[in-house]
């Protein structure tokens, strides 16, 4: 059966923002809401995506070997075992960025689509080739950033190149926010960023260390109830889905003595 | 006493000058860097034209001519500053390009909608010159501001209006 999927791009700019998270996390929510999906790492040679799944195992076949001939496409996606539909198309480890061209990723994106409800394509940082290479296809963007200087420096600027590439209207989806650094006025907010940037929000993460240890693991955080970044993700999906979820409510962890309070609560609530 | 206090008032009240604020004013100005890119070259070459534009309508002050590329809020413009001669003018159509002594009649040689004015030079007093640098009046890329340029029309009898 023939689909018309969409190809949304993840992208960033600035590295270490957590574009492959966010891959990785919404890939997973994305095919828990029954849609088929397949997330392409376009980092080629510094694949990632794989690790963060913990697919790393299984890589038999890569991006550039597709396109180059050595296999067919359908021999180098990676079935999730976890979930019902989501596949993974790795990078390849050991070439650069030039041994794809923007018009090869653009045939490979209009190719998966045909099988697949959603492809999301994972950006290298940077304005290069690569980043050309990940945005060729794209219907959509995503552009993921933190409350930082640099980093909401460098999604202005690629604002502007995908404006120039004609993908139009990308949304925001703002990082790491720290709430109670946020209340202290020490980090820009949520409306601080959208002020300047001027472009639509499609969701807002809390900084969550959960995901320091999902990643670790090499599971999505998506499954982690008590994390709720993850819950974060599960909620963009949604709205990429089209559903009308609000903004997760973040609040400030309690301090003082009430954060006492709340770790003695945690500790015995553990044991028990 | 005094570092006690100092101390006291650092422990319970933050910082004036709060770091997210501090990020979004560098923020914003350094996306007014950023976003336009427009070469020196290109900038004079944009000058020249609007000169050449704006000298058909009135007379403008070239060497004062200023354009620059400013950020308020979401919007950045490019505001132009553009003194005019004399600090005068009364602007109801394109002026003629060589200031002829002939007066035209009416619809003699306006085949496209050029209104055609007596195009006397606008007297300008030597005194205002020296003033022209700060009072000149500023016109902007906004429409609004254009409404400017054209004061009432008692102001200068020095050019005849032509009726339509």
């Amino acid at each position: 059966m023939k689909k018309t999927g969409k190809v949304i791009v993840i992208t960033s700019g600035k590295g270490g923002v957590g574009k492959t998270t966010t891959t990785a996390n919404l890939g997973a929510a994305l095919a828990l809401l029954g849609n088929k999906t397949v997330v392409i790492d376009a980092d080629i040679g510094l694949r990632n995506l794989d690790v963060v799944m913990g697919l790393e195992n299984r890589i038999v076949y890569d991006l550039v070997d597709v396109i180059d001939g050595v296999c067919k496409l359908r021999q180098a996606l990676i079935k999730d075992k976890r979930f019902e539909s989501l596949y993974l198309l790795p990078a390849a480890q050991t070439r650069d960025k030039t041994a794809v061209t923007p018009e090869q990723m653009k045939d490979l994106c209009e190719e998966l689509k045909k099988s697949h409800d959603i492809v999301l394509v994972d950006s290298p940082a940077g304005i290069e080739r690569g980043f050309k290479n990940a945005i060729a296809g794209a219907d959509k963007a995503i552009i993921v950033t933190t409350p930082e200087v640099s980093a909401v420096r460098d999604a202005d600027r690629i604002i502007g190149m995908l404006e120039a590439s004609e993908i139009e209207d990308p949304t925001l989806i703002i990082n790491r926010i720290k709430p109670h650094m946020v209340k202290r006025g020490d980090m820009m907010s949520v409306d601080d960023v959208l002020e300047i940037l001027a472009i639509s929000l499609l969701g807002i993460i809390p900084d969550d260390e959960h995901i320091v240890v999902t990643s670790n693991r090499g599971e999505p955080a998506i499954l982690d109830k008590t994390s709720r970044a993850g819950q974060a993700y599960q909620n963009i999906a949604l709205r990429i889905m089209g559903e009308e979820v609000p903004l997760m409510r973040i609040d400030p962890e309690p301090t003082g003595f009430k954060r006492l309070l709340q770790l003695i609560r945690n500790t015995f609530s553990k044991k028990a | 006493m005094a570092s006690i206090w100092e101390l006291i008032v650092k422990v319970f009240k933050h910082s004036d000058t709060q770091a997210a604020d501090q990020a979004s004013e560098r923020l914003k100005m350094v996306l007014v860097q950023d976003r336009i890119k427009i070469t020196p070259d290109a900038m004079e070459e944009m000058k020249t034209d609007l000169i050449k534009t704006l000298s058909e309508y009135l007379e403008v002050n070239k060497d004062e001519l200023e354009l620059k590329v400013t950020r308020d809020g979401a919007q950045t413009s490019l505001i132009a500053n553009i003194p005019i001669q004399g600090g005068r003018a009364e602007v109801v159509g394109k002026r003629k390009e060589v200031p002829p002594k002939a007066h035209f009649e009416e619809g003699e040689e306006g085949l496209i909608g050029k209104t055609l004015t007596d195009p006397t030079p606008v007297k300008t007093p030597k005194k205002r010159k020296t003033r022209k640098g700060k009072k000149a009046r500023k016109a902007t890329t906004t429409t609004k501001r254009k409404a400017k340029t054209t004061p009432p029309a008692s102001t200068a009898p020095a050019v005849s209006t032509p009726t339509v």
